[in-house]
């Protein structure tokens, strides 16, 4: 099946990467992709394995975290929108994290039959 | 049931008992006896406070945040908070 909007899910923790999937998946217009780190990200877009056109990226995960993958990204001139899930302890950070470069942010913990939503809610204010 | 609902329903007893398993981290930083890491506390909760509320469990999720934010603004566990968390945890075994 021809799918519109290709999504990667990045976070290391994997019951909720899976439940991320499942609640994008409810959307049949979007194709999803799921990575447990930012070099894995990296290497799917970089190899060319799943290239998307957008990219849904934990900020505190451990080694690489979601403000270095996303600069990682920049470095490596990959510019598709990227909107951080962050806990709540960290939506004071709102400023900073749209100051790296992204696009919106998705606070944790998310309702999985609105994740869709809310992602095309996001992508919907950048297209403007 | 659909198949997205036994899907969510297998990851929310994952859920379930992986904070159960998380209980000992929690019980030792209330204790004291045995220092707990900094980081691996905080990592715990702030795991707990992130998946919590997704799987149906709002209220847990809430003090796991509240918990989190005062983790972030100190090394010091609260204890009254962390012992509230720890019995919500239990709780969800007797669900």
């Amino acid at each position: 099946m021809s799918r519109g909007l290709k999504v990667l899910y990045v976070d290391d923790e994997p019951d909720i990467r899976e439940v991320a999937v499942m609640a994008l998946e409810l959307d049949d217009a979007i194709e999803v992709e799921s990575a447990s780190s930012g070099p894995r990200a990296i290497d799917l877009i970089e190899s060319g394995a799943f290239v998307p056109d957008a990219i849904l990226l934990d900020v505190m995960m451990p080694g690489m975290d979601g403000p270095a993958t996303l600069a990682e990204l920049r470095a490596r001139g990959r510019d598709m929108p990227v909107i951080f899930i962050t806990a709540r302890a960290q939506s004071h950070e709102l400023a900073r994290f749209l100051e790296l470069g992204a696009v919106g942010v998705i606070t944790k913990p998310f309702d999985p039959m609105t994740l869709a939503l809310e992602l095309r809610a996001v992508l919907a204010r950048v297209d403007r | 049931m659909s198949d997205f609902d036994a899907r969510y329903q297998d990851l929310r007893r994952r859920f379930v008992a992986r904070s159960l398993a998380d209980l000992p981290i929690l019980e030792q930083a209330v204790q004291g006896l045995e220092p707990v890491h900094p980081e691996t506390l905080r990592m715990t909760v702030h795991r707990m406070a992130g998946a919590a509320g997704t799987f149906g469990y709002r209220e847990l999720s809430d003090l796991a945040g509240e918990v989190d934010d005062r983790l972030m603004e100190s090394d010091t566990p609260p204890a009254e908070r962390l012992r509230a968390l720890i019995a919500m945890v239990r709780s969800l075994d007797e669900a």
